[in-house]
């Protein structure tokens, strides 16, 4: 077979006869240098949660460069900087590519390379062992990214604890919206709404849904001349494109809703027709509730203007369809849970519930008779999830193993010094393996580093929530290091059946988590091996695939691998409810706007924050924030670090020269956990209460590009590193103290108060 | 075609870019462009006092000119302005002599660190005459970039520009730029000029 082209052809169509959402364009590409076509692989990105539909393509074995999937639901053709950034992750000369074994002391950073039997023999002996004494809830696995042969693995292992950053990150919006209508998610219709209210979500540089909903909500604006206006710290890139920014006094999001609840219900602008019939409170109850919410109150708490709430409040109720958004700039306050039922309680009053241009529930693929379900929601994770260390250490958690995957807590996490303490005592942590691309800060304290695969070296589904309301199912095939036939004819293990399939070795001796966990289930066997019936994470992805297709499945993974997606076009529709396009209201459960489990407050209210009460005038609100290039898999980026290399504190500008701060001039900042010494950014678009710095700057380990330094590698680019004598920025979570929200149990990250000194 | 000679042409909509440099990472793999140059970028401009600030992106890529004065003046007749519109460098005569780059008026020409031969964006044109569009203006998310014949009016770009007010960059250099902007910001304008001084 010739790797020409691999473009779609106009017939390779089998699916579904309607066609709602699939365009069919091509998607070749060509070699700048030597003009032959490139070989093009559709799969799926998984840089963010987002799980766009990429295209890898290939100038012979060389990933040279990754493109959106213009027939992909979501994406439609769009990337952000993250998914192109993918090349940097696979081709780095720093990855990590042997397994490693710790020499001297924890810490110490001396290594030697072990075999992956060695690490197997390791790490099956240990969890063995647990079993056997029942101490499995010893073990404890970080995962910075799900997986679902992990999972499966978890599962049959018993109840190890888990820490499950994907969950975490979102912990308290998702306990507010789940508390309210079972699903721990719901999707947010910007792209057919008139008028968007967002309250601190920042969904064009990151966002869970990132480009589907970025490419939606400008779509709207701008083409259908919808409203968006957004409250902010601080001018994110979303409030910079948006119609109106409000700077809102950090953590007071919540009384700016409620006072706008209070306008609409006062002036009978409500849907209170859905209000009787579809949530657990009266129209008159309500209008109780919210009475003391006056929009001058709101004023003083947040620095709104009142004409302005009750404006946007009548332009909320009157021009439909209309929908309040949140994200992680509300979220992440000790009064966070409160903050997003606020917000909430916006779209409840309006009836935007199941409602073009409001919130759906989200739509997720599967016949009935499917035994590979998608995941029902994170809702089930939830209450299995911990913290972190400390908050184990706290509950006197002994630790035997602890595993993480492509997660850093040492350097992301709140407090993050506290945890390297906990990690790095061998007493605490009797044995620390980490899987990651690189050589982390997390990695560094470790007794065993295990070399991840990329998420474009290996095989996986996805079910990411459409956007279109039509289910989707994502693959994830490698595209790197598909073997040539001729190296594959030279391979030890060559049968002629791989000629046929791709045949892929992900780079050095990386590999898939999926196929550790496999591996590791042959050693322990017993109970594990039973649930694992697999032999690779290949077979494991078509078996699952074919259950969820149902009958006819060759063809219709062939089908798959070609599109890189699979839109479920209602196979056995009426038999499952979530299936069904339209979600029959009256027979779903009430909107619980009256909380059942959350006693400490069981209505919505606002709750004022006595810790921003500030004090003393060089005190301020530290916010962090994330930027499109930085996170996970971006920190040793050549081309990301380019761009953004440091990470100033952003200061008000006016704040700042009252206090003899000009730009550029180094301050310290201090908070009860740390300080840190860093450069101000002077601006005039950030509230003068907060001070704001981006997230994932800062780095110790990783890697020379994340450090900022010139080096000489097999990459002739790396030597031409130009930013090296900038420094490469501070790590806001030295200094952000580690606080829960009481209600939703998530971490009030953006809550910790900070002094400033300007430092001569 | 209807007759007419093709004009290519890049329209920006400045109304929809959201600042996050998928352009500018795209062009760097689709091109190898190596690291302290750039052939497009994302300008970030912040204007306006608290609260009523404002900050503005705007994506920069050549302009491939209808009288692209780097070419009059290459001393060696690299620079080759195609029929449709695309100006690029032939790297085989390129002298690295830097004339071209003292000459734009945009600033988009770089000297490559290891060829030592100046470089620009030429709209992908390995993609275009392969029936593409550009890396930059196939990767952007949000469709702010346009890419098209402007002498064809059955063509996107054409009926966007026939709906819109189009800016370019500079009309003043008399260059007659084919990167066309909507809702072009003059004070971001201004900003790169003070730039370049």
């Amino acid at each position: 077979m010739k790797n020409g082209f691999a473009w779609i052809a106009g017939t390779a169509v089998s699916f579904g006869s309607t066609g709602k959402a699939a365009t069919d364009k091509q998607i070749d590409a060509v070699s700048r240098t030597s003009l032959k076509s490139l070989r093009a692989i559709p799969t799926t990105c998984e840089q963010c949660p987002a799980g766009c539909g990429v295209i890898a393509y290939l100038d012979g074995e060389k990933l040279v460069q990754i493109l959106g999937n213009p027939n992909h639901p979501n994406n439609q053709g769009g990337i952000c900087a993250k998914g192109i950034a993918g090349i940097n992750l696979v081709n780095d000369p720093e990855r990590l590519l042997h397994p490693l074994k710790r020499v001297g002391a924890r810490g110490s950073g001396n290594w030697q390379k072990i075999s992956w039997d060695e690490a197997y023999t390791t790490l099956s002996n240990r969890i063995q062992d647990m079993l056997k004494s029942g101490r499995i809830a010893e073990f404890i696995v970080d995962m910075g990214q799900d997986d679902p042969l992990l999972a499966r693995f978890l599962d049959s292992l018993g109840t190890p604890h888990l820490i499950n950053r994907n969950i975490l990150n979102n912990r308290n919006r998702n306990a507010a919206i789940a508390e309210m209508v079972g699903s721990s998610s719901l999707i947010e219709d910007v792209g057919r709404s008139r008028t968007i209210l967002n309250f601190g979500t920042n969904p064009f540089s990151n966002h869970d849904l990132f480009i589907g909903i970025a490419r939606r909500l400008v779509l709207a604006r701008i083409e259908k001349g919808a409203r968006l206006t957004t409250f902010d710290v601080r001018m994110s890139e979303t409030a910079a494109n948006s119609d109106t920014w409000y700077p809102v006094k950090a953590g007071t999001d919540g009384i700016v809703a409620l006072a706008m609840a209070n306008v609409i219900m006062r002036r009978d602008l409500a849907n209170s027709d859905f209000i009787e019939k579809q949530t657990d409170l009266s129209v008159s109850s309500l209008k109780q509730l919210l009475s003391p919410y006056s929009p001058e109150m709101a004023e003083r708490e947040s620095g709104v203007k009142a004409a302005d709430i009750v404006r946007l409040a009548v332009e909320f109720a009157t021009q439909k369809p209309s929908v309040a958004i949140f994200g992680g700039g509300i979220t992440d306050h000790l009064n966070g849970t409160e903050n997003a039922r606020c917000v909430s309680l916006l779209n409840w009053i309006v009836g935007n519930l199941e409602k073009k241009g409001g919130l759906f529930f989200p739509r997720l693929p599967g016949h009935k008779g499917a035994t590979e379900k998608p995941p029902p929601n994170a809702l089930s994770g939830l209450s299995r999830t911990s913290k972190g260390i400390t908050e184990i250490k706290e509950a006197n958690g002994r630790i035997d193993t602890y595993f993480a995957y492509f997660s850093n807590p040492v350097f992301s996490e709140p407090d993050c010094q506290s945890t390297a303490r906990q990690l790095k005592n061998e007493k605490n942590v009797r044995f620390l393996v980490v899987m990651d691309t690189h050589l982390t800060e997390t990695g560094m304290l470790a007794d065993i580093v295990l070399p991840a695969a990329t998420y474009l070296e290996g095989w996986g589904l996805r079910h990411a929530p459409s956007l279109d309301l039509v289910p989707i199912v994502n693959i994830k095939q490698p595209a790197v290091s598909l073997l040539s036939a001729a190296t594959a004819l030279r391979s030890p293990d060559f049968t002629v059946g791989k000629l046929l399939d791709p045949f892929f070795r992900p780079k050095g001796e990386a590999v898939e988590i999926g196929n550790v966990c496999l591996e590791l289930a042959r050693r322990i066997k017993g109970n594990v091996i039973k649930k694992l019936p697999f032999q690779n994470t290949q077979e494991f992805v078509s078996k699952h695939m074919s259950s969820l297709l149902g009958p006819g499945t060759q063809e219709g993974m062939e089908d798959l691998k070609k599109k890189g997606f699979w839109i479920d076009q209602g196979i056995n529709k009426d038999s499952d409810p979530s299936l069904k396009d339209t979600i029959d209201l009256s027979k779903s459960p009430k909107v619980r706007i009256k909380s059942q489990t959350m006693d400490q407050s069981p209505l919505p209210g606002y709750q004022a924050l006595e810790s921003h009460k500030l004090k003393e005038k060089n005190e301020f609100i530290l916010t962090s924030f994330k930027s499109t290039l930085t996170g996970k898999g971006m920190a040793n980026s050549k081309w990301a670090r380019e761009i953004f290399h440091e990470n100033q504190l952003w200061m008000n500008k006016k704040i700042a020269n009252q206090m003899g701060i000009q730009n550029n001039d180094k301050v310290r900042v201090t908070s009860i956990t740390g300080s840190l010494t860093v450069r101000v950014l002077t601006t005039h678009r950030i509230h003068p209460e907060s001070v704001a710095l981006a997230e994932g700057f800062g780095h110790t380990a990783v890697g020379n590009v994340a450090k900022n330094k010139r080096f000489k590698s097999t990459d002739r680019d790396t030597i031409l590193i130009w930013w090296n004598k900038k420094g490469n920025g501070v790590n806001p979570m030295e200094i952000i103290e580690r606080k829960t929200d009481p209600v939703g149990g998530g971490l009030g990250s953006k809550d910790t108060v900070v002094r400033i000194e300007k430092l001569s | 075609m209807k007759g007419k000679k093709k004009r290519l042409a890049v329209l920006v909509d400045l109304r929809k870019c959201i600042g996050c440099d998928a352009c500018s990472l795209a062009c760097k793999s689709e091109n190898d462009v190596p690291l302290g140059v750039w052939r497009t970028w994302v300008k970030k401009v912040e204007k306006g006092q608290y609260p009523h600030s404002k900050e503005f992106f705007l994506p920069i890529l050549c302009n491939n000119c209808e009288n692209p004065i780097c070419v009059t003046v290459c001393p060696v007749n690299a620079g080759i302005k195609r029929p449709d519109g695309i100006v690029y460098i032939d790297p085989h005569r390129c002298i690295g002599c830097r004339y071209c780059m003292a000459s734009c008026p945009y600033g988009v020409r770089y000297i490559h660190p290891r060829r030592k031969i100046a470089e620009k964006c030429y709209w992908c044109h390995h993609r275009v005459d392969a029936g593409l569009e550009p890396a930059c203006v196939q990767a952007c998310p949000t469709d702010a970039l346009l890419f098209g014949d402007m002498n064809d009016p059955e063509s996107e770009i054409s009926k966007v520009a026939a709906e819109n007010a189009i800016q370019v960059i500079k009309p003043e250099s008399g260059t007659d730029p084919h990167t066309f902007y909507i809702a072009l910001d003059i004070d971001s304008v201004e900003a790169i000029k003070s730039e370049d001084k």
